[in-house]
This record gives structure tokens, C-alpha cells and sequence, in this order.
């Protein structure tokens, strides 16, 4: 098993938070981890993105140049990273907040015809449980679920250990439709 | 244990399990984390944390405290390094155990805050005035980071010499897993008699007066200090060189990179190795003293060097000086603001091969 996940979205929606939940969760079933974020001059509403790997095996750098898959989370990052990363597998993307271009769709079907999309309405989804900042929590429910690489009550317990008890309940919640939202 | 840990935690906690007593720094991108964490925590073990007016603030900070025979450590990335030359110089001058720790970003000038190695040259050639030298270590992994900030005082007080630790802004800011119980990573630094503290200066209690200066202006007093500092770089030289060798045994391509690049590398080599080409890695973990004769031994039967950096070259002249023109040396590096990429290094390496 070895995954290159390149997850990217705007400054607020939590790419980082995904990123090193994925990580932590990871860690817990003994894998090999690492995690990149970045740290440019990026701010609230800019772009954020972060590089994750997980394998069975030592991972030796941690730079990400062809992600097995990508996150996407809003249009900015959409335009900005997708043709600078080509995901090899699955492209997972934000319906709610990524305007699809069709032209680009092409273009990268074109390039990785086995590549599968999974789109999501994560935004939208948070939002109506309640809590428009847990989009990100919608996205780690469709991404534990597609990629079955970390266990569902492991993501829990991590979740568990990092929300106080006051926003757990809401986050939980936003995690478990992300997942439901793909069966 | 193992941990999940950022680079720059990495570094926190493996001083304050070195011993740490006194920190000391100026904010800057990329090692804030270092100053938040120390200011929750220092103060919490009883220790000191001070938050100085300025970088020059800082490192006389670390001179005075160094003095007294405290551990004291102060972290900045290259701008800030540049404004601690002076005080490095006098640290040196006066042989003041201390660790320094830069994480480096790009420059010249303020440059960004993205990760580089730009400072290869400012950290093994002095950096300040005078004949000089820092010990320089450069960790690659977050194990690394944690056991060289835990084991570099005894270094420091061995010599009675600065430690600089220097990672770039990547690395720092990383996270990986840092198992605490395996031996990976530690410098095992050999303590074989005790540790000299006859110079500390903690007052003259029952004891004569003791004086701590980089200033000689009797006759020959300086020209005689600076014998005493070489003879001490000298045994630094013979003993303390660290590096590590990765597929060299029937290489006939040898990459020489340290830090992130000699990470990325080693992403390389095992991708051309699956291809068939015999390639391997040098990757000096001390940069002072550097691993000239281990590399000279390799060059007696491996013609063709890559040098990797996040610079436009500059260790790249360390290795020509090692394999002494029996080898040929080349280039791949991408300077600040850049990352080097394995592929690239790849389609270089088979341009040359």
C-alpha cells in the first residue's frame, strides 16, 4: 500500500486539519506517515494545500510530484493544482465550492483515463448539519470510506482525541455523512 | 514512545531531554513553532524562556548565560543568523559551548519564507570574522532532529564550541514519526573523560577570580590563542565526523546531498536502482567537520559525483575539494524558493551517465 495524497483547498476550510487527521490516524495502524504542509504567504482565503503519505514501507521523501490522489476543496486550488499534480487514481472533489471546467476534465481524462472523480457536496453537507466548517470532516468521511486504508473507528478515536466534547458530536456527524454520501 | 512530531517540535523536545536550561530568540518564519512551544513549556520545567528585543538580543543572551556554564540554545532562520554573526564570532573566540539552530529559508536578503540550504557556506566557513569554526550538524529526518538537539550540548561541552544545528524550512515544518526507544538517528557522542567546567564563570567564592575573553593584546597572546583553537579544530576533525552511505558499495554513481535533498535523493536511487542503474548516496551529516577522506576513499573507484542542494552550489565545493579531481563532480540544485524534485534529479542523472 502506498498513497500520495495532495490535498488543497482555500485558507479556513481545514486542508490542513484533513491532512494531518489522515496522518494521525495512520500513525495509530502503524504505518509509515509523512506530512508537508505548505507555508507560503498563504492566509485566511488564500490557498492552502498539504502532501500526505502513507505506506507499509519507510518513506524517504516526502515531496509529493504524482499524488495517487487529490483533494480538492474549492475553484482556486482547482485551476491552481490540477494539471501541476496529476492525480494517478482518484480525484476527490468539493462540488459545492469547485466549478468544474470542462476543458480540464478532458484534458486530464485525456492524460489518466483510469482516473475515477468522486465528487462531493461537502460544503453543502456541513452546512446543514449545522456547521459550515466542517466541510473538511464531510471530505475525511468520503476519503476513509473510498480509499479503506485506515479503519473507520480509527479516524474515530482520533477524532475523539483532538474535538472537546462541545463540537465532537457536530464533527462525528459531518464525518459519517461524508462517508454515507458515497454509498 | 512513538509520536507523531513536527520538525521544529522535534527539536524542542529533544533539548529539553538534552538538558536544556535557557532559551532565547527573535520570531521569524520558519521556526516560530520552536519559540511557541518553549514559551509554553520552558517555563512550566522552571527553566528559562526569554523572548530578546532582537537576534543580537538573543545570541549575547546565549553568550551570557553559556558563561555560567547553562545550557543555553537559541533558534532563528538564515536572516536572523546573518544578524548572530558577531556573537557566534565571540563565542567561538571565548570557546562557549551553546546550540544554534537554523532553519533555513531562501535568500539573499529577506529573500521568503520558503525552505532552502543557502546557508551551507555562512555555517562551515565561520559566517563572522576570524579563523573559526561551528560544528555543524544537519539532520534528515525528524528522528534526526530530536536526537542531534538532545545529544549536541555534550558536543558543545566536550570542545567548548558552538553546535549549529541547520535544517531547511521543509523539514522543519514536516511531520513524521519519531520512535524515542530505537537507536536510529543518535550521534552517540563519546564522552571518554569528564567534562572540563574549570572555566565556568559562577562566582569567585572560595576560589581565584577566573577571566573570559576574546581580546589578547599582549605580545603573541592572540597568534598563540588561535594555535589553541586549531589544535582543537584539528581533534574535532579527527573525531567527530559523521556520514552516512546508502547503496555505495557497488555504485558507479555516487548523488552527495544532506538534508532534504539527500531525502528526495534517496527517492532516487532506489527508483533507478529498480531500473538497474547502480547508484548510491553519500549524505554528510556533519558539514563541519566534513567527511573529506570517506568521500576520497569512494572516489578511488567511483568516477562520477552528483552533488544535490537547495542552493545554486555551494557543498558541491567541499566535494571537489574531497575527491581532489580523481572523480568528476556535477551539479543539481534549485536555489531558494525552489525544491528539488526526483525526477529532475533522474532525468540529470541519466543525461550524464
Amino acid at each position: 500500500m502506498y498513497n500520495e495524497i495532495f490535498i488543497a483547498g482555500s485558507g479556513g476550510q481545514g486542508v490542513l486539519s484533513l491532512g494531518r487527521i489522515l496522518v494521525m490516524s495512520a500513525v495509530e495502524e502503524n504505518k509509515y506517515v509523512t506530512y508537508y504542509p505548505s507555508y507560503g504567504a498563504e492566509v485566511r482565503g488564500g490557498t492552502a494545500n498539504c502532501m500526505v503519505k502513507i505506506s507499509d514501507e519507510p518513506i524517504y521523501s516526502p515531496v509529493i510530484e504524482h499524488p495517487t490522489e487529490m483533494v480538492i476543496m474549492n475553484t482556486p486550488s482547482y485551476l491552481k493544482f490540477i494539471k501541476k499534480f496529476l492525480p494517478q487514481k482518484i480525484l476527490f472533489l468539493n462540488t459545492s465550492l469547485v466549478e468544474e471546467n470542462e476543458e480540464i476534465t478532458r484534458l486530464i481524462l485525456t492524460q489518466i483515463p483510469q482516473l475515477e472523480i468522486i465528487r462531493v457536496n461537502a460544503t453543502e453537507i456541513a452546512n446543514k448539519i449545522g456547521n459550515i466548517l466542517s466541510s473538511n470532516m464531510v471530505m475525511l468521511g468520503s476519503i476513509v470510506q473510498k480509499l479503506k486504508i485506515i479503519s473507520v473507528e480509527t479516524v474515530k478515536t482520533v477524532l475523539g482525541k483532538i474535538f472537546d466534547e462541545k463540537i465532537l458530536e457536530l464533527n462525528l456527524q459531518a464525518f459519517i455523512k461524508g462517508m454515507e454520501s458515497l454509498k | 514512545m512513538k509520536k507523531l512530531l513536527q520538525g521544529n517540535i522535534a527539536f524542542c523536545e529533544g533539548a529539553i531531554d538534552g538538558g536544556l536550561d535557557a532559551y532565547y530568540a527573535y520570531p521569524i518564519t520558519p521556526q516560530n513553532e520552536i519559540s511557541a512551544y518553549f514559551a509554553k513549556v520552558l517555563p512550566q520545567k522552571n527553566k528559562v524562556f526569554l523572548q530578546a528585543e532582537s537576534e543580537l538580543a538573543a545570541i549575547n543572551m546565549v553568550f551570557g548565560t553559556a558563561l555560567t556554564g547553562k545550557r543555553a540554545v537559541t533558534s532563528s532562520s538564515s536572516p536572523g543568523i546573518s544578524l548572530m554573526q558577531e556573537g557566534i564570532s565571540y563565542l567561538c573566540g571565548c570557546e562557549l559551548p551553546c546550540v544554534i539552530v537554523n532553519v533555513m529559508r531562501g535568500g539573499p536578503g529577506l529573500g521568503n519564507i520558503s525552505g532552502s540550504q543557502q546557508d551551507y557556506f555562512q555555517s562551515t566557513r565561520g559566517g563572522g570574522h576570524g579563523d573559526y569554526y561551528t560544528i555543524v550538524l544537519a539532520p534528515f529526518s525528524v528522528k534526526e532532529i530530536y536526537e542531534f538537539a538532545k545529544e549536541s550540548f555534550l558536543l558543545a561541552e566536550k570542545y567548548r564550541n558552538p553546535v549549529m544545528i541547520i535544517y531547511d524550512g521543509y523539514l522543519g515544518q514536516m511531520m513524521e514519526v519519531v520512535d524515542t526507544e530505537t537507536d536510529d538517528g543518535k550521534l552517540n557522542v563519546i564522552i571518554d573523560k569528564p567534562i572540563d567546567k574549570n572555566w565556568v564563570l559562577d562566582g569567585a567564592k572560595d576560589r581565584q577570580p577566573r577571566k573570559i575573553r576574546s581580546l589578547f593584546m599582549a605580545e603573541g597572546e592572540l597568534e598563540q590563542h588561535n594555535w589553541k583553537l586549531k589544535n582543537k579544530y584539528d581533534k574535532i576533525k579527527e573525531k567527530e565526523v559523521r556520514v552516512k552511505f546508502y547503496e555505495t558499495h557497488d555504485a558507479e554513481i555516487i548523488i552527495v546531498a544532506f538534508g532534504m535533498s539527500a531525502r528526495v535523493s534517496l527517492e532516487a536511487v532506489y527508483k533507478l536502482r529498480r531500473e538497474g542503474i547502480k547508484i548510491g548516496l553519500i549524505r554528510p551529516i556533519t558539514l563541519w567537520p566534513f567527511p573529506y577522506s570517506e568521500i576520497y576513499e569512494i572516489a578511488k573507484k567511483v568516477k562520477k559525483f552528483v552533488v544535490v542542494e537547495m542552493n545554486l552550489g555551494q557543498m558541491i565545493e567541499d566535494v571537489k575539494l574531497a575527491v581532489n579531481g580523481i572523480a568528476e563532480v556535477y551539479f543539481y540544485g534549485r536555489p531558494g524558493g525552489g525544491l528539488v524534485e526526483s525526477e529532475e534529479l533522474i532525468q540529470k542523472i541519466k543525461s550524464i551517465k
